[in-house]
């Protein structure tokens, strides 16, 4: 061979079986290639072979069987971004015509999705608290509902679902259960029977703030019904951000356990504050999920929701004197974040809906990291006491 | 500030231009310099002489450890190679712990010896025997601690005041406990020096060492041969091993809590006709161990009733614990010294200082605790 064709056929280095590599390869490939084609097309290379990164990676189907093992299933699809996970969830299980349930409490961009988007592909949609069960019931009652995208707890105001309530009357219905679980994580929920787990990898799963990812998880027949639509979408998720995100997960248990422990020791002491009218943490023995959340989860995460005794401007004076406490948006990573609740999360909502999501002009989130908790504290007090002091 | 707190924030500012707010991976080699006046008003020139990212990781390391500055390489050796370079030339003398990790072993006896440089190796756990090996031209201590693999303590205090006396730097390897349990340079060491491929990282992902000093005039000793020889870490492994330090104290903590367990169970194990942990009550230097850190680590070893023959049996028998060189890293990791870590020095060698032939080194992970013991006792059932 001559050097120039060389450079382009380097010699590959294959390792001696049994000589495996203790943290996993990063597959950066492209391409995947069999000798014949007519091994591409044994019932094997089907089942478990790889042709194209965008169709499947052996980097990123790792993930997706360690992700679904996790959250207690059999097979996943990873996606760019929590929400082209979310995406996927909807298209691959709907038709125009069909009727969404969505909550006012949920995450805004998936909120979004449902109340601006589905409606120009000719789909409705219909918008509850996710406390009402008499009006969910009714709406999955009608012939066209087809579908509910929930999360548990919900993003921003931590309002805790009753997921045996609502997966029996969606068995009931014959509606598709989509269950965001970012907050509760990989971890939680697994025993319900939820039909697809949504998770934005990017938060609790990575937990370093460095990669975006999102994944679907369910069982085989579910996810194999909707991996056609996934391929067609393109919207993958990149071997090399699958690495970091496996590498993420490596210590997902001890951040989560430290996050939660956090969290509720900030919520113990805000509930204590006179400038704090009230905290949002379903760990906290006061909440009003907290019976179900104790139920249903095994630790409640490191996000803690609080209103102020302020106006916006006054609560937005508190986020900006927070020193450890970074000023932007997600969540679940080491360290800790602080965002204003009606500027970055309830925007789309009307008063009357922010009311009914229970989003103040002085709500506050903080996505509480692994630091310290007595720094974490510390700059809470002084934050507190520069701005109402 | 905890130290919880500064693994997650030290060294890490918003970028200014974007507010990012993690460190960007500057993979740039090279950086425009205003005008020919101004050469380095901002610091950098060229990534074999410094580099944003590595920096950042410099700085946060420096933080962790009470240090006035660290430089970061591209290994553990490179790191100790520096250290060496700095503190050692033709005709002088060092000092180094009679167990050490065989690298080191390797580095005095194999390159430093062809270079004019007499080492002696002395049981540093014995503050007498360093008093009484010091020479005139001793110019560096050397000391692991615990020691890799037998886990014999170094007392950093009282090694440190015979160097400090005489005019000598004493160095630690701190890799084993990282700056969360042992602060060598608080307790009057001039450096410390950590493979951060071990419990920085944690992940298995990289390879890298950091010297951390005491002194501004040290700390420059190691920068001007970190540059001169060319052994910096590489921008996106001083990103990764940013990255990875985030989480260190939960990790150690975890694999700390791990370790005790399985040296309890393997003590109790009639299987096992030896074990040594520090935070066993039966290890013989446990006192130390307590006073001059806050934690006992993840390295144990032990013996088996059958001798190598039995100890081999066991590492094919695992499941969960990898046969794998390296430690430190969410996986538990488990090592045969005598053919693997420790095969470059003399069998004689091996056994004055402890390391048997049958002695087996295991590194604690963040697994479940009842899934590594399982997989213990499964083993150890088949001898």
């Amino acid at each position: 061979m001559k050097k120039p064709t060389r450079v382009n056929h380097p010699k590959p280095i294959k390792l001696l079986d049994g000589n495996e590599p203790v943290a996993s390869a990063v597959h950066r490939s492209v391409k995947f290639t069999y000798p014949t084609i007519a091994d591409s097309l044994s019932p094997e290379a089907k089942e478990h072979g790889f042709d194209y990164t965008r169709d499947s990676n052996p980097t990123t189907r790792e993930l997706e069987l360690l992700a679904a093992e996790i959250q207690d299933r059999d097979d996943a699809i990873a996606a760019g971004t929590g929400m082209a996970a979310i995406w996927l969830s909807l298209l691959g299980n709907l038709t125009a015509g069909d009727r969404v349930v969505i909550f006012v409490e949920s995450y805004r961009p998936n909120r979004v999705a449902v109340r601006r988007f589905l409606p120009k592909l000719g789909l409705s949609f219909t918008m509850l608290s996710v406390h009402d069960l008499e009006g969910i019931e009714t709406a999955f009652a009608a012939d066209d509902t087809k579908l509910v995208l929930f999360e548990a707890p919900t993003n921003p105001m931590l309002q805790v679902p009753d997921l045996d309530a609502i997966v029996k009357l969606a068995k009931r219905h014959d509606v598709v259960t989509v269950l965001d679980n970012t907050f509760g994580g990989l971890h939680n929920h697994g025993r319900y029977e939820i039909d697809y787990f949504v998770h934005s990898l990017t938060k609790y799963a990575n937990g370093h703030g460095d990669a975006m990812g999102g994944i679907v998880i369910g069982d085989k027949k579910r996810i194999r019904a909707i991996k056609p639509l996934a391929v067609n979408m393109g919207a993958v998720l990149d071997p090399g951000v699958a690495f970091l995100i496996s590498r993420g997960l490596k210590t997902y248990y001890l951040r989560y356990e430290r996050q939660s422990a956090n969290a509720l020791a900030i919520a113990e002491h805000l509930a204590k504050r006179s400038e704090v009218t009230r905290v949002f943490y379903p760990g906290l023995a006061s909440d009003p999920g907290h019976a179900l959340a104790r139920k249903q989860m095994q630790d409640f995460g490191g996000v803690v929701t609080f209103d102020l005794d302020a106006d916006e401007k006054r609560a937005w004076a508190f986020i900006d004197a927070l020193e450890l406490f970074t000023t932007t948006a997600s969540l679940g990573s080491t360290e800790s974040l602080v965002s204003p609740v009606k500027l970055y999360l309830g925007s789309d909502l009307s008063a009357e809906e922010r009311a009914q999501a229970k989003i103040k002009d002085g709500t506050v989130r903080l996505a509480v990291g692994i630091e310290h908790i007595d720094d974490l504290i510390a700059d809470i007090d002084q934050a507190l006491s520069k701005t109402f002091g | 500030m905890g130290f919880t707190t500064k693994q997650v924030h030290a060294g890490v500012t918003p970028d200014p231009a974007t507010g990012a707010i993690l460190t960007p991976i500057y993979q740039s080699t090279t950086f425009v310099q205003e005008s020919v006046d101004q050469y380095l008003s901002k610091g950098f020139s060229y990534s074999r002489s410094g580099n944003p990212t590595v920096k950042a990781l410099e700085e946060k390391i420096a933080v962790l450890e009470n240090g006035v500055g660290c430089t970061c390489y591209s290994t553990g050796m490179a790191a100790e190679q520096v250290v060496f370079q700095a503190t050692l030339s033709a005709g002088d003398h060092a000092i180094i712990s009679d167990v050490a990790y065989g690298g080191t072993y390797r580095l005095a006896t194999k390159i430093y010896a062809r270079y004019g440089v007499n080492f002696t190796f002395v049981d540093t756990a014995n503050p007498d025997a360093v008093r009484k090996a010091v020479r005139d031209n001793t110019k560096l201590i050397f000391t692991e601690t615990p020691a890799n693999p037998t886990l014999k303590l170094t007392p950093i205090a009282a090694i440190s005041k015979i160097a400090r006396e005489r005019g000598i730097v004493h160095a630690v390897d701190n890799t084993f406990l990282t700056p969360y349990y042992q602060r060598p340079l608080e307790l009057g060491a001039h450096v410390s020096v950590h493979s951060t491929t071990k419990y920085f990282d944690g992940h298995n992902a990289t390879t890298g060492g950091a010297v951390i000093c005491d002194s501004a005039e040290l700390n420059d000793k190691m920068r001007f041969h970190q540059n001169a020889t060319g052994v910096i870490m590489s921008p996106f492994v001083a990103w990764l091993t940013l990255q990875g330090t985030k989480t260190l104290s939960l990790r150690i903590e975890r694999q700390s809590a791990n370790a005790q367990a399985i040296a309890e169970f393997l003590e109790k194990h009639p299987k096992v006709t030896q074990v040594r942990y520090p935070g066993l009550k039966s290890f013989p230097q446990h006192a130390l161990a307590k006073e001059q850190a806050t934690g006992f680590g993840a390295m144990l070893w032990f013996e088996v009733e059958g001798g190598v023959k039995a100890g081999k049996k066991l590492m094919d028998s695992v499941k969960l614990c990898t046969l794998a060189e390296n430690l430190g890293s969410v996986e538990t990791l488990i090592t045969h010294p005598v053919t693997m870590t420790h095969a470059i020095m003399a069998p004689e060698e091996r056994l004055r200082v402890g390391i048997t032939d049958g002695l087996v080194r295991l590194s604690v992970g963040v697994e479940d605790v009842e899934d590594l013991i399982a997989d213990l006792r499964e083993a150890l059932g088949k001898l």
